[in-house]
C-alpha cells in the first residue's frame, strides 16, 4: 500500500513503521465503515412508523455470535504476529559497529556527546548513510527523545541508559527533536534540530563542535549548568545569587559598600576566591569545581551573551 | 425535588434531615450526581483555557506554568471527580438496588460514607487553586518530578486521590455484596440488567486495582516528605517502578469508565428498538473478560519508558486481544438495532449514534497504539489525546449524559425537554469530532502533547484553531444540558411511572420510586428485555439457562 500520505520518513524504521501504520489504517477504515454504515443503516431503516410499532423478538443467534468473534480474533491475531516481527527487528536494528552518540536529556536542553569527546547542545548532525544510534539518558527528571521524522522516540531516565536505533539516515533539511515526556515549566521549549552530513560536511562539524566544547561561550555554557546554574538564573529572575543576565558590564554594590564593574577580573576572583568581594544583599558563595584558565574564559564569555 | 408521598411518612423532613443525614441510596446517588456535574463544570472550564491558548501559536493567554496546572486540573478533575464518581457513585447507586429489586443498598450508612468521603477529596483536590498552590505534575504525576515539583498543592492532590481511593473501595464493596446478597426472589444473575452486570465488574476492577494507586501515591507522598528513596535514583530507587503500578490501576480505570457507559447503552437500546437485547450472556460474559484482561495491559503505557522494547510485546498481544470483546458488544448493539422499532429520542440518539459512533473511532485507534511499533512514535502525542477523548468524551461522556435524560423522569418526576435533547446531541455531534479529530493528524505530524504552544511546526496551526473551536461549541451543548435539566425540573411535564415502557424494575414503582422503593418486594420471572413480536427465536433466552446462585 502506498505510503507517500504521511509525511516521508528518513530511516527504515519509518518506512517500516509507517506501512504498519496503513496496513492498521486500512484495517481499522473497514471496520469502521462497517460499522457506521449498520449503524446508519439501521436508524433509517428501522425507525419506529405506524407500521412498525414492534421489533422483532430475536435473541440472539449463537452462529452469527461466533463468527464476528472469530473473525476479529484471528484478524488481531495476524496483527499481532506481524507487529512482534516488526518490534523485534527494531530492537535488532542497532549494528554492532554503529555510530553512537550519547544525548543527555536535562531541564529544559538536549546534550549531544560524540565520540571524539566533543558536545553540542540543542542542535546535532549524524552521518549520511551510517549506523547510527543514540544512548539516551536524563540527570533530572523523565523526558523523552522523539524525532517524528524517524517515527522513533524513547523516554531519557534518570539513571537509565535508552536506546535508539536510527539506522541509516537520509535527508538534506533541519529535523525537528523534541521533548515528549512532560518535565516542567519549559517542557514546551525543550526542542533540538537534528541535520544529516555527508563524510567531508560531518566531520567538519565534528571538528567545530570539539573546539566549541573546548573553549567559548557554549563550552561555558555547559560548565555553568553542570556547577552554576542551580544557584544563578540566567532570565533575571532571582535566586541563591544573582542574575547572570545583563550582568557583564553592569555595575554592582558590595557588602562593603564598595562599587565595582563586572568584568573578566571580577568574574574570574569570584569564582576563584568567592569570599573576596560579595555582592549586597547576598552571602558568599560556596566554594565550586576548580576551573583552569581556559575554563574561566569560557564561562565569561557565555555571561557575556546573556545580555 | 419533588419528594413523593408516602403513606405513613408524617411530616415533611428538614434539608438537613432530608439530604445530609439521608443513608436512601436514591438520594446518595442524586447527591453524586449533583457534585459531579458541579465538579465537571470547573474540569470544563479548564479545559476551554487550554484550549483558548492553544488556539494560536504563541498566545499568551495563560503562562507556561499556569498551563501546566491546567491540564493537571483539567484530567484530574475529569477522571477522579467526573466521569468514576459519576458512573461508580451516581448512577450505580441509584441504579443498583432497585434494578435488582432491593430496598436499598446492603451498607446504607457505607454508602453515606463513601459520597462525603468523595465530597472530602473532592475538595482536598480542588482547594488548591484558593491556596494558590496548584498542582502541574500531570494526572499521572510522574516521579522524579512530581517529588521535585514545589508546593503544598501535590501534597492535597495526593491526600484527595487517596480519600477518593477509599471513597470508591467502600462503593465497591457495597455494590458488589448488594448484588450477591440482595437480589429480589427470582433475580437470578442471568435476569439481571446489563447495567448491574456492568456494575459488577467495575467495582471488582476497583476493589482490586485502587490499592495499587495508593501504594504508588503513598510512596510518592514518603519520597516528598520522609526521605524514603522508592523513586530516587541516586540512592537506588526506581521511577518506572510508579509507572508500573500507576497504571496498573489506572489502565483498567478507563475501564471503569467506559464498562458501565456500555451497561448504560445496553439498557437503552432495547427500550427504544422494542427489541430484546441482542446475545444478552456475549454482553455480560464481555464486561467480565474485559475486566480481567483490563489487568493485563497496564505496560502499553510504558513501551517507550525504558523497558526493552521486546518487553512490550505480550502487552501489545493482551491490548489487541481486549478489541474482541469490545467488537462483540459493538455487533450486539448494532443487531439490537436490526429490525428494530427505534424511536429517536435524545437517550437513544446519545447511546446510538453518539456512544457507538464515537466510541469505534475511539478504539480503532487503540489498535494503532496497541502496536508496539506505532506507539513508539505516537505515545506521549496529540494522537493519543485525540485517542482517549474519543473515548472518555465521545464514547463515556455520551454514554453518561444519555444516561442522566434516560432516568431524569424516574429521579426528578418530570420529563425533559426533547426537542432541545436532540439537538444538543447534533451539536455535541458535530463539536467532539471538529475538537478530537484534528488531534490524530497533529499527533502523527509531530505535536507532542503537554505543551502550551506549538512554534516548531507550522502545520499544526490549522489543527489546533479547529480543535478549539470545536471545543466551544462542546461547551455550549454542555450548556443546554445543564438548562434543560434545571428547567425541566420545573418547567418539564410529569412523567409517569414508566414513560418509555421499560421492562427493568426501577420502570415498575411511581417516579420518582417511594422511599424503601418497594412496597412490597417484586418476584421476577423473566429477563427484562423481553420485547418484540413475531418471534421464533423466544425459546433461546428460556429460564433453564438461569444460572442460580
Ligand atoms: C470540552 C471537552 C474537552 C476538551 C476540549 C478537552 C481538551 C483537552 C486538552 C487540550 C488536553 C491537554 C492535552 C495535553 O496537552 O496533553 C486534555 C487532557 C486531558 N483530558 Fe480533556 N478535554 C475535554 C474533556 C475531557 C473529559 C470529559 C475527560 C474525561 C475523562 C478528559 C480527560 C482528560 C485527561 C485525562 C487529560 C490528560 C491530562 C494530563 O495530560 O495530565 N477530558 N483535554
Ligand atoms: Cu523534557
Amino acid at each position: 500500500m502506498p505510503t507517500n500520505w504521511l509525511p516521508e520518513s528518513i530511516n527504515i524504521i519509518g518506512k517500516q513503521v509507517d506501512s504498519l501504520f496503513v496496513l492498521i489504517f486500512g484495517i481499522s477504515l473497514v471496520a469502521f465503515i462497517l460499522v457506521e454504515f449498520l449503524l446508519i443503516f439501521f436508524l433509517i431503516k428501522y425507525k419506529r412508523t405506524k407500521q412498525n410499532q414492534e421489533g422483532l423478538a430475536v435473541h440472539g443467534n449463537t452462529k452469527l455470535e461466533i463468527i464476528w468473534t472469530l473473525v476479529p480474533a484471528l484478524i488481531l491475531v495476524g496483527l499481532g504476529i506481524y507487529s512482534t516481527q516488526m518490534t523485534y527487528d527494531i530492537q535488532k536494528a542497532s549494528a554492532a559497529d554503529a555510530y553512537e552518540i550519547e544525548v543527555i536529556g536535562r531541564k529544559w536542553s538536549w546534550e549531544f556527546k560524540y565520540p571524539n569527546g566533543a558536545s553540542t547542545i540543542n542542535k546535532f548532525m549524524v552521518p549520511e548513510g551510517k549506523d547510527v544510534v543514540l544512548k539516551v539518558t536524563s540527570v533530572d527528571v523523565i523526558h523523552s527523545l522523539w524525532i517524528p521524522d524517524a517515527r522513533l522516540k524513547q523516554d531519557a531516565v534518570p539513571g537509565r541508559e535508552t536506546v535508539i536505533p536510527l539506522g541509516k539516515l537520509q535527508g538534506g533539511k533541519e529535523y525537528p527533536v523534541i521533548c515528549a515526556e512532560y518535565c516542567g515549566t519549559a517542557h514546551t521549549k525543550m526542542l533540538a534540530t537534528m541535520t544529516v552530513g555527508k563524510e567531508d560536511e560531518f566531520n567538519k562539524f565534528l571538528a567545530d563542535a570539539k573546539k566549541a566544547s573546548e573553549e567559548g561561550p557554549q563550552a561555558g555554557e555547559k560548565l555553568a549548568m553542570q556547577s552554576c546554574l542551580s544557584c544563578h538564573s540566567i532570565d533575571g529572575s532571582k535566586s541563591a545569587g544573582p542574575s547572570w543576565k545583563g550582568l557583564y558590564g553592569s555595575e554592582k554594590k558590595l557588602t562593603n559598600g564598595q562599587m565595582v564593574k563586572v568584568d573578566d577580573e571580577y568574574i574570574k576572583e569570584s569564582i576563584t576566591n568567592p569570599g573576596a568581594k560579595v555582592p549586597e544583599g547576598y552571602s558568599p558563595m560556596p566554594p565550586v569545581a576548580k576551573f583552569d584558565e581556559k575554563q574561566l574564559k569560557s564561562i565569561t564569555e557565555y555571561i557575556k551573551t546573556l545580555k | 425535588m419533588a419528594t413523593a408521598a408516602v403513606a405513613g411518612t408524617v411530616r415533611p423532613k428538614s434539608f438537613w434531615r432530608d439530604w445530609v443525614l439521608t443513608v436512601d441510596h436514591k438520594k446518595i446517588g442524586i447527591m453524586y450526581a449533583v457534585t459531579g456535574l458541579f465538579f465537571l463544570i470547573f474540569g470544563g472550564l479548564a479545559a476551554l483555557a487550554i484550549r483558548t491558548q492553544l488556539a494560536m501559536p504563541g498566545a499568551e493567554v495563560l503562562k507556561p506554568d499556569s498551563f501546566n496546572q491546567f491540564f493537571t486540573m483539567h484530567g484530574t478533575i475529569m477522571i477522579f471527580l467526573f466521569v468514576i464518581p459519576m458512573l461508580a457513585g451516581a448512577f450505580a447507586n441509584y441504579l443498583v438496588p432497585i434494578m435488582v429489586g432491593a430496598q436499598d443498598m446492603a451498607f446504607p450508612r457505607m454508602n453515606a460514607l463513601s459520597y462525603w468521603l468523595y465530597l472530602l477529596g473532592g475538595i482536598g483536590l480542588m482547594i488548591s487553586p484558593l491556596l494558590g498552590a496548584m498542582p502541574d505534575v500531570g494526572w499521572t504525576a510522574y516521579p522524579p518530578y512530581s517529588i521535585e515539583s514545589k508546593g503544598i498543592g501535590l501534597d492535597l492532590w495526593v491526600t484527595g486521590v487517596h480519600i477518593l481511593g477509599l471513597s470508591s473501595i467502600l462503593g465497591a464493596i457495597n455494590t458488589i455484596v448488594t448484588i450477591f446478597n440482595m437480589r429480589a426472589p427470582g433475580m437470578t444473575l442471568n435476569r439481571m440488567p446489563l447495567f448491574v452486570w456492568a456494575m459488577l465488574v467495575t467495582s471488582f476492577i476497583q476493589l482490586f486495582g485502587v490499592p495499587a494507586l495508593a501504594g504508588a501515591v503513598t510512596t510518592l507522598l514518603f519520597d516528598r516528605h520522609l526521605g524514603t528513596v522508592f523513586y530516587s535514583v541516586a540512592a537506588g530507587g526506581d521511577p518506572m517502578l510508579y509507572q508500573h503500578l500507576f497504571w496498573f490501576y489506572s489502565h483498567p480505570a478507563v475501564y471503569v469508565m467506559v464498562i458501565p457507559a456500555m451497561g448504560i447503552v445496553s439498557e437503552i437500546i432495547p427500550v427504544f428498538s422494542r427489541k430484546p437485547i441482542f446475545g444478552y450472556h456475549a454482553i455480560a460474559y464481555s464486561s467480565v473478560t474485559i475486566g480481567l484482561l483490563g489487568f493485563l495491559v497496564w505496560a502499553h503505557h510504558m513501551f517507550v519508558a525504558g523497558m526493552q522494547v521486546e518487553a512490550g510485546i505480550p502487552f501489545m498481544v493482551t491490548s489487541l486481544i481486549i478489541a474482541v470483546p469490545t467488537a462483540i458488544k459493538i455487533f450486539n448493539w448494532l443487531s439490537t438495532l436490526w429490525k428494530g422499532s427505534i424511536q429517536f429520542t435524545t437517550p437513544l440518539l446519545f447511546s446510538a449514534f453518539g456512544f457507538i459512533f464515537l466510541f469505534a473511532i475511539g478504539g480503532l485507534s487503540g489498535l494503532f497504539l496497541a502496536a508496539v511499533p506505532i506507539d513508539i512514535h505516537l505515545h506521549d502525542t496529540y494522537f493519543v489525546v485525540g485517542h482517549f477523548h474519543y473515548v472518555v468524551f465521545g464514547g463515556t461522556m455520551m454514554a453518561i449524559i444519555a444516561g442522566l435524560f434516560y432516568w431524569y423522569p424516574k429521579a426528578t418526576g418530570r420529563m425533559y425537554n426533547e426537542k432541545l435533547g436532540i439537538w444538543t446531541f447534533w451539536i455535541y455531534f458535530f463539536g467532539t469530532n471538529l475538537t478530537f479529530f484534528p488531534m490524530f493528524l497533529a499527533g502523527y505530524l509531530g505535536m507532542q502533547r503537554r505543551v502550551y504552544d506549538y512554534i516548531h511546526t507550522p502545520e499544526m496551526f490549522l489543527w489546533n484553531k479547529l480543535a478549539t473551536a470545536g471545543s466551544f461549541i462542546i461547551g455550549f451543548a454542555t450548556i443546554l444540558v445543564f438548562y434543560n435539566i434545571l428547567v425541566s425540573l420545573w418547567k418539564g411535564a410529569k412523567a409517569e411511572a414508566n414513560p418509555w415502557g421499560a421492562q427493568t424494575l426501577e420502570w415498575t414503582v411511581s417516579s420518582p420510586p417511594p422511599e424503601h422503593n418497594f412496597h412490597e418486594i417484586p418476584v421476577v420471572t423473566a429477563y427484562p428485555y423481553n420485547f418484540g413480536v413475531s418471534g421464533k427465536d423466544h425459546k433461546r433466552f428460556s429460564d433453564d439457562d438461569a444460572v442460580r446462585v
